[in-house]
């Protein structure tokens, strides 16, 4: 099976500030604020991705080793998931 | 057409039905004080009608939001919308630019009405560009400067502290921004001051005789750009962004904040920002661009902004840049 992957809400909408981004979801009018490693990981979430291919997107982009990559991803992503920010995607 | 309410380069008729509604519609001009000349680009009509029932929400239509502090309930059906209170029913066509408001007779002497009505207006100009924001505007310097906070958060009084030492002012409460070719531009939306009746002591104006503040029943609705016509400004581009909570001290302080945080204490401020996809992602970007070309600053307003207001003066001046037109 192949692995699962995640998917931004389109009822999330983003704006950039700098090394920063704030969030809305429309549904629940929530706001949310994220931090630079935070908008790299929602900013691959346009399209469907696996945990591997956003781990090894923070490891090349920032110093961090694949343990901490995966470790900061994992957490981000069960945020994002908890409040509706992103969907789960079977490819 | 019963009257013609200018916001910036654009006009909106407003038609009443029966004269209860044209009371209504008299207020409500009152109560923006905005300009009556008709000269600007025709945008839109609101008709005003009072019913013996509000008609219904358009049947098989989803409800798009509540919004409780106003008990409203608002459904969406494509680019149209329906609001209704129980008091108030609006259709609005933005794209037509068309708003249809039904009034049971009790409307006119709830401050909500009004609210509701300043939405529908919000509605008919939003495809034009402008997007509401609750704030109050205020110029020093050439620069504007931006007041935005809930209501109890000491906007009016810090903002008549400032026209109290001579600071240009578009609106103590509710402007519009507008996207330009120079940057993000602000304009007034609604233009009387509503002041308390100890902060009335502070202008050379008689402190009786004013109209009720609709929104607020311990205000009186004050046209301040009648009374101090040498610092009412059309429009400003905003450099400073201040928002403010009122704490126990004797002196205020300011706090840097980061982009994003004024960005989020912005969209607190935008009504209807969450109401449709399309536009949440255009009101988001110019709040973005807003955000942008202005320094944004907590301040934590102390007694002075009501014992020494010249102090408060002199402290937010500093936050503006100098040169920054020049830019």
């Amino acid at each position: 099976m192949s692995p699962l992957q995640y998917l931004s809400n389109p009822d999330v909408v983003s704006t950039e500030l700098g090394e920063e981004a704030v969030l809305l979801h429309l549904q629940s009018q929530r706001y949310y604020t994220v931090n630079e490693t935070g908008l790299a990981i929602w900013s691959l979430l346009a399209e469907p991705r696996s945990l591997d291919e956003i781990v090894d997107a923070l490891a090349q982009d920032f110093e961090v080793t694949r343990e901490d990559a995966r470790t900061a991803a994992r957490a981000f992503l069960d945020e994002l998931l908890a409040d509706g920010l992103v969907r789960e995607a079977q490819s | 057409v019963d009257a013609c309410l200018q916001i910036g380069p654009h006009a909106v008729r407003i038609e009443a039905r029966d004269g209860a509604a044209r009371e209504i519609g008299h207020r409500l001009l009152q109560y923006l004080a905005a300009a009556r000349s008709g000269e600007g680009t025709d945008v839109g009509r609101v008709e005003l009608t009072t019913v013996g029932e509000l008609p219904e929400a358009p049947a098989g239509v989803p409800v798009a939001a509540r919004y409780e502090d106003f008990d409203l309930t608002l459904w969406q059906d494509g680019d149209d919308f329906f609001f209704r209170s129980s008091l108030v029913a609006v259709t609005v066509a933005p794209r037509r630019g068309e708003a249809r408001v039904a009034l049971l007779a009790e409307a006119s002497a709830s401050g909500d009405t009004f609210a509701v009505l300043m939405l529908a207006l919000c509605a008919l100009l939003r495809p034009h560009g402008l997007l509401p924001l609750h704030a109050a505007g205020l110029v020093h310097a050439s620069e504007g400067v931006l007041v935005s906070a809930a209501s109890g958060s000491g906007k009016s009084t810090l903002t008549l502290a400032l026209v109290r030492e001579g600071w240009g002012f578009l609106s103590d409460d509710a402007l519009l921004l507008e996207d330009t070719a120079s940057g993000v531009e602000a304009l007034p939306f609604r233009r009387t001051f509503g002041l308390l009746p100890e902060t009335m002591a502070w202008l050379p104006v008689p402190a009786e005789g004013w109209p009720r503040h609709p929104a607020d029943g311990r205000k009186v609705a004050v046209p301040m750009a009648d009374l101090l016509p040498a610092q009412a400004a059309e429009r400003c581009r905003p450099s400073v962004l201040l928002f403010p909570r009122i704490v126990e001290a004797s002196e205020s302080r300011l706090l840097p904040l980061r982009p994003a945080e004024a960005l989020t204490a912005l969209m607190r401020q935008s009504g209807l920002i969450t109401l449709d996809p399309g536009w949440a992602r255009e009101h988001m970007a110019v709040l973005g661009r807003l955000v942008g070309q202005a320094r944004s600053y907590r301040l934590l307003a102390g007694r002075d902004v009501l014992e020494a207001p010249s102090a408060v003066s002199r402290l937010l001046a500093s936050t503006v840049p100098p040169l920054a037109s020049a830019a």
